[in-house]
């Protein structure tokens, strides 16, 4: 009997026949009868009411219980003393309160559950055991007992059981509960895996990197408990508000009977009434629950997509944003040059190059050397290798020098460039990095190199710019190049030459026209991330980027920017939309409640009353709960 | 007749609501017991939080056994927003909470429907 449910049902199987009577039946037995059903419900229904409003009375503390407690009692004790001096009774008005009172705390039991349900699931997900290698045999173990470093061995279809690196085999993996990424990942000797998520077709055997809380679904569902019992900032009013609440409601109902009855002369029984159903009507609840159950709701649907909002804080501050930057290098592009261009005798031009960057140190020469072997081309031995500080390498092979650089460096050994100049000009106004190969008094050709941006960068940039969102791209690269490579993926502006060290500071100038979010992925932007209104990290593989963000996205992927901003607006807009109904049911309700409105008809029962306050937080639970059906 | 004496006993009430609720009431508090370098306190559920103020020592883990005695619904929840803790409690059975007490200041806590308040200050 103890369960709101059983109390309800209990309540509303007797209450039926009060029911009849609210709508003009009679009873054999008359008002002693409704006494008789009314006093079980009293007892049953409506004594945990009574109990927790007397403990919270001693506490200085009041809440609904102590609303709803004191309209019932009224009610039932009145109508004792009518029943005794043969007055009208209102039994049905007490016994009806609780079972619509009880009804509601039924359902917003039951739709609240579910809002909490995002970190449940995400605990699901972890795997329970995992085969491991131990002294040469395959052991099944239960993950709680996995340690760094072991060889753990997983068959098609099961899960991955911790985060580790692959060191054999090739499968598809399904990271979508994880990361929200709805295409299964190939994943290679040397990939990341993710624990929790689930293996295709294939076989892997991998090492555990990250075991117990470190890895990256603990961290998640750490991150989503912090931000479900975060605050957000708008919620300040509705508190002082709900401080106040359940005295003030008190006083306007004796304020309510007064008036009533000496300044209207209606009865004392007619006054009484209105006093009751003031006291009924209000539901502070509905104001408290608005803001923590959307807050909840939003957050669990972004911990589904592989976006984790951190707190009420960050979602508030989400709402005002004018202006997204990006970090440009890892972020807007893949973060790794490669080579995009040859021009001149393909083979002959790479083979030159590959020589003379095998020693050098030079970022680029990464991107050059895959390209050669890419093109199964082999390198010659070089001697006298020598940097030209800001100009290229030259070296020698055989009895020719070869040469790699810019301009300056062949002008120096009075190479002549020919047309390739104007080729390299047209490559630069692309946004590429070009450098010029050639060997003995000629200029072979030239190497155009970039950074590219990552696929969906620009969908991702119109969908910011399609919700009126000013793009910024912030690079250490020149104006040239930025502004190259910020047309191409469709960004407005471009602030070029930034050391990483000033990027804060480049963040803070933003500002100044409006609430600035930065995309990074933490590395060397953590500072910017912080100066930002909002920091939105990208890959959250990273402990750095989870640290520093406010949102921090699983996915490494542009478009989700956009997402998580969509879904911060909703959820704000969904506890502004909560707090404004709760104010205004509360602020109209308890007028027509009193009786404000009784000389144009609108006179509320009681009973009524009760239903309507039960509904009330019925519908900011459901409201908040709507938002994941919201579409980001 | 009748009528004055309820606007004096309407005026008697409002001051009572007011002198009851907004009045200077002493908050109950204390101060956790440390043990085995953890520090402990008891947190009795009825009614709001008894006692209402915990003061901590600052860097020592502290576990809070929420006792939760009041059925009502309002109270099912403890949200401590700066410790990020978010619990249900049940009724009737000891509930222990573990919190890093890491800054000096005052934390308010509260329930999962914010109309009861209790507070931890880290010394």
């Amino acid at each position: 009997m103890n369960s709101i449910k059983n109390r309800f049902l209990f309540s509303l199987t007797l209450s039926l026949p009060l029911l009849y009577v609210m709508f003009g039946g009679m009873l054999p037995g008359g008002h002693f009868a409704l006494f008789v059903l009314t006093t079980p419900i009293m007892i049953v229904g409506g004594s945990s009411f009574m109990r927790s409003a007397w403990a919270a009375l001693k506490n200085h503390a009041a809440n609904m219980d102590t609303l709803i407690a004191l309209g019932t009692l009224t009610a039932y004790f009145y109508s004792i003393y009518a029943l005794l001096a043969g007055l009208d009774v209102y039994f049905e008005i007490a016994a009806l309160l609780i079972v619509f009172i009880l009804l509601g705390q039924w359902l917003e039991e039951i739709s609240r559950g579910r809002a909490n349900q995002a970190i449940e699931k995400l605990l699901d997900l972890q795997a329970k055991d995992a085969t491991v290698l131990r002294g040469g045999k395959h052991v099944k173990v239960p993950v709680e007992e996995l340690q760094v470093g072991d060889q753990i061995i997983v068959k098609p279809g099961e899960k991955i059981a911790v985060d580790g690196q692959v060191i054999d085999g090739q499968s598809a993996i399904n990271e979508a509960m994880v990361t929200g990424e709805s295409l299964p990942v190939t994943k290679r000797p040397g990939d990341q895996v993710i624990g929790a998520t689930i293996n295709g077709s294939g076989t892997l055997t991998f090492k555990a990197t990250k075991i117990g809380k470190d890895t990256l679904l603990a961290q998640i569902v750490e991150l989503v408990k912090k931000a479900q019992s975060s605050r957000a900032p708008i919620q300040r009013l509705a508190d002082t508000i709900s401080r106040y609440f359940v005295p003030t409601v008190l006083i306007i109902s004796i304020i309510t009977f007064t008036v009533w009855y000496v300044l209207l002369g209606a009865s004392a029984t007619a006054a009484l009434l209105f006093a009751v159903t003031v006291v009924i009507i209000a539901c502070p609840c509905a104001l408290g629950l608005a803001t923590p159950t959307a807050l909840m709701a939003g957050t669990g649907k972004g911990a589904r997509l592989g976006i984790l909002i951190k707190s009420g804080e960050v979602l508030e501050a989400a709402y005002g944003i004018k202006t997204v930057v990006f970090d440009k290098t890892g972020t807007i592009t893949e973060g790794k040059p490669t080579v995009t261009d040859i021009i001149g005798d393909k083979k002959q031009v790479l083979q030159a190059a590959a020589s003379l960057e095998k020693n050098s140190e030079h970022p680029l020469a990464g991107a050059i050397l895959a390209e050669g072997e890419k093109h199964k081309i082999a390198s010659q031995a070089v001697k006298n290798f020598q940097a030209v500080e800001g100009k290229g390498v030259t070296a020698n092979s055989g009895k020719d020098q070869l040469l790699i650089g810019n301009e300056q460096l062949f002008k120096d050994h009075k190479i002549n460039l020919n047309d390739l100049a104007e080729q390299k000009t047209k490559l630069e106004h692309e946004g590429k990095t070009v450098v010029i190969v050639g060997r003995g008094k000629q200029a072979l050709g030239l190497i155009a190199i970039q950074d590219k941006p990552k696929k969906g960068a620009k969908a991702a940039m119109k969908l910011l710019s399609d919700r009126g969102l000013r793009t910024v791209m912030i690079t250490g690269d020149n104006q040239a190049t930025a502004k190259a490579v910020a047309k191409i993926v469709g960004i407005d502006e471009v602030v070029a030459q930034v050391l990483p060290a000033d990027k804060a500071a480049r963040v803070k100038e933003l500002q100044k026209a409006g609430a600035v979010a930065f995309v990074g992925d933490g590395i060397n932007d953590a500072p910017a991330l912080a100066q930002a209104n909002v920091g939105i990290a990208m890959g959250a593989g990273t402990d750095i980027a989870i640290e520093s963000g406010g949102i921090v996205l699983v996915r490494n992927k542009l478009e989700d920017v956009a997402r998580a901003l969509t879904l911060s607006r909703k959820t704000f807009n969904r506890i502004k939309l909560n707090l404004f109904w709760a104010f205004i049911y509360n602020l109209g309700g308890v007028p027509i409640a009193a009786g404000v409105f009784v000389s144009f008809g609108l006179r509320l029962n009681p009973a009524l009353a009760g239903l309507a306050m039960a509904f009330s937080s019925v519908s900011v639970v459901t409201s908040s709960l709507l938002l994941a059906k919201a579409k980001v | 007749m009748d009528k004055i004496i309820v606007v004096i006993a309407a005026l008697g009430l409002i001051g009572l609501v007011l002198w009851w609720f907004f009045g200077k009431h002493e908050a109950s508090s204390m101060v956790a017991e440390q043990q085995d370098n953890m520090q402990l306190a008891n947190i009795t559920v009825e009614g709001g939080y008894n006692p209402q103020v915990i003061t901590l020592q600052r860097g020592i883990p502290a576990t809070l056994t929420f006792t939760r005695k009041d059925p009502s619904s309002c109270l099912e929840e403890v949200i401590m927003p700066d410790f990020g803790v978010q619990e249900t409690l049940p009724v009737n059975a000891p509930h222990e909470i573990t919190i890093q007490p890491d800054k000096t200041g005052e934390f308010s806590y509260s329930c999962g429907m914010r109309m009861f308040f209790g507070k931890v200050i880290v010394e």
